[in-house]
């Protein structure tokens, strides 16, 4: 089986309307037989004046800690993945792995704010207020990686992974969908436990790891979008029929054909629709 | 060459934002009260198109629900506000609050709302109390999804007007408006359906931003933070969740601006998003009351 990714960004019509920037990010990292792909959505609210920046850094953390299973793990020359593996993002796929995710990025981001002189928030105390930082970059973030015989999905925040083939349409993840405009975030504070009244940023993150056999041999593909794909649609029932709808297109012309036409899609797709920025990224398997 | 085909998918949707208006027509509001309230209504349909075509990738659909003995929808089903057009409302009978918050519950229920739209607007005019029970229909409202979501201005008409119950049903003091004259109820319903009609460009928020339990309530820790606004909205007022009029070329910050009527509305801002600015809710005369 050939794994085929592609994946673009656009900024919203409502944006290129205010003259501000596009605050989604993709990225898309192949090695041999593993894929790393992620899509983040920066919240774009005031409140959140460098979520374009926390987007980026998002999935660059992503793949970047995906990569450290890849090259553990040799998943990109092995058929065959390590029961050791298999075993941990089994049992902590939801709980150390999404942990890392969230605090990577929350180092990364605090650093990053630092090295580019940005200005120091500091609490009552003169300390250095890191949530209010972290609250300036907030993002979302979905993510898989894809070896030979497995997947693990991440996704924290608004926005779907879903999978189809020729029988149909699934999600990979059930994610909590919030009402209107707001999301679970990267930044949420790390206070403490939800017990003691405060919350983790990944424990409102969903994980899923599961074994693929590519040996049936029916192609299928992979979607990442940002919450500015399904919005611009009236009903679920319309989101899964466009992605089914793409999918028809990929079997039919390729995946040139759609990286071709993917942006100008996209883009269209947020002007007749609910104006914020689209990103998709497809990982085809054919 | 590269290939180019038509987009798949079928038809796309913009967001539906709901703005309904909810109006005290019991006796007590007889007379030059229920007249300013139709005149100021009716005249500031052409606003509301106004900054509803700033932003094309939501729908703003319009209604009615007047409530005396009994509650009723003027308008059985949402209208796009190019379609609205505003009919006269008669006074008279007793002041049954519960039964306008039952109705609203009813249709901001999901279905027949839908679970992507944005926030509804809901701006409640009322001179007297309530003489229904209205408390456990508020709270049932409250409770909703949307009901919780839901941006609550009220314009609280007279002396007689029961702000308490206003400031229940908004959760927010500032987001009871004083209408103590004609001329203040124009300049109100005037800055309502303007500053929330406008809607909103979809950017995001994390959940964060917006303490549990007190919804679109002024964040006095974040006096930028919006429900929905885009990098450059930061505003000067205190900002609440919602919408502003969009109308200028130039993307500024929200800030009270004159007008030739006197009246402060949201300044103009083509980043679509916005912010509710209370320091644009217009100065009022306090001669001369009702």
């Amino acid at each position: 089986m050939i794994t085929e990714t592609f994946g673009e960004s656009v900024i919203g019509a409502s944006h290129v309307r205010a003259g501000t920037i596009c605050q989604d990010s993709h990225k898309i990292v192949q090695r041999g037989n593993a894929t790393v792909f992620a899509v983040a959505d920066g919240h774009g609210s005031a409140a959140a004046e460098f979520s374009n920046d926390g987007s980026g850094l998002a999935v660059d953390v992503f793949c970047t800690l995906m990569e450290g299973f890849i090259e553990r793990y040799q998943l990109d020359t092995h058929m065959t993945t390590s029961p050791a593996l298999v075993t941990y993002l089994n049992r902590e796929g939801q709980t150390k792995v999404a942990r890392t995710i969230t605090e990577e990025w929350r180092a990364l981001v605090l650093k990053t704010h630092m090295d580019l002189h940005r200005e120091i928030i500091t609490n009552d105390n003169g300390d250095v207020d890191d949530a209010a930082i972290l609250k300036k970059y907030g993002t979302t973030l979905l993510g898989m990686l894809v070896a030979n015989d497995f997947f693990f999905a991440f996704q924290l925040g608004d926005g779907d992974i879903m999978r189809v083939d020729e029988n149909g349409i699934e999600p990979i993840i059930q994610a909590d969908k919030l009402l209107g405009v707001e999301t679970h975030s990267m930044s949420k504070i790390d206070g403490g436990t939800r017990s003691a009244g405060k919350a983790y940023a990944w424990e409102s993150s969903f994980t899923k790891f599961m074994r693929i056999n590519r040996q049936e041999g029916l192609p299928y593909a992979y979607f990442l979008t940002t919450d500015g794909f399904a919005n611009s649609y009236a009903s679920e029932e319309d989101f899964h029929k466009a992605l089914l709808a793409y999918y028809a297109v990929l079997n039919q012309h390729g995946i040139r054909v759609l990286s071709e036409n993917l942006a100008k899609w996209l883009s269209e797709t947020s002007a007749d629709g609910c104006g914020d920025d689209v990103t998709m990224v497809v990982c085809y398997n054919s | 060459m590269a290939e180019e085909l038509k987009r798949p998918g079928g038809e796309l949707a913009t967001r539906p934002l709901h703005f309904i208006w909810v109006v005290d027509c019991s006796g007590s509001m007889m007379g030059e009260k229920i007249g300013t309230v139709n005149h100021a209504i009716q005249s500031t349909i052409p606003e509301m198109v106004s900054a509803a075509k700033n932003n094309p990738n939501a729908q703003l659909l319009v209604r009615t629900l007047k409530f005396s003995t009994g509650a009723t929808w003027v308008t059985t089903s949402p209208v796009p506000v190019d379609d609205f057009a505003w009919d006269d409302l008669q006074a008279g009978g007793v002041t049954d609050l519960g039964k306008a918050f039952e109705l609203l519950a009813a249709q901001l229920t999901i279905p027949p709302m839908s679970d992507r739209a944005l926030p509804p607007v809901l701006v409640l005019l009322s001179d007297g109390q309530p003489t229904d029970d209205y408390k456990k229909p508020l709270d049932d409202l409250k409770h909703l999804p949307w009901g919780k979501k839901a941006v609550k201005i009220a314009i609280s008409i007279g002396q007689d007007a029961d702000d308490g119950v206003l400031k229940e049903f908004t959760g927010n003091s500032e987001l009871v408006l004083q209408a103590n004259n004609p001329q203040a109820l124009v300049k109100m319903i005037k800055w309502a359906s303007t500053a929330a009609s406008a809607v909103s460009a979809p950017a995001s928020r994390s959940i964060e931003e917006r303490p549990q339990g007190a919804a679109f309530a002024p964040d006095a820790s974040d006096p930028s933070a919006s429900l929905s606004g885009t990098a450059g909205d930061a505003s000067a007022g205190t900002g609440i969740g919602g919408f502003a009029a969009g109308t200028a070329a130039t993307g500024s910050a929200a800030a009270p601006s004159s007008t030739a009527s006197g009246a402060n509305y949201p300044a103009a801002t083509s980043q679509g998003p916005l912010v509710i600015d209370l320091d644009s809710i217009p100065e009022i005369n306090e001669n001369d009351v009702w």
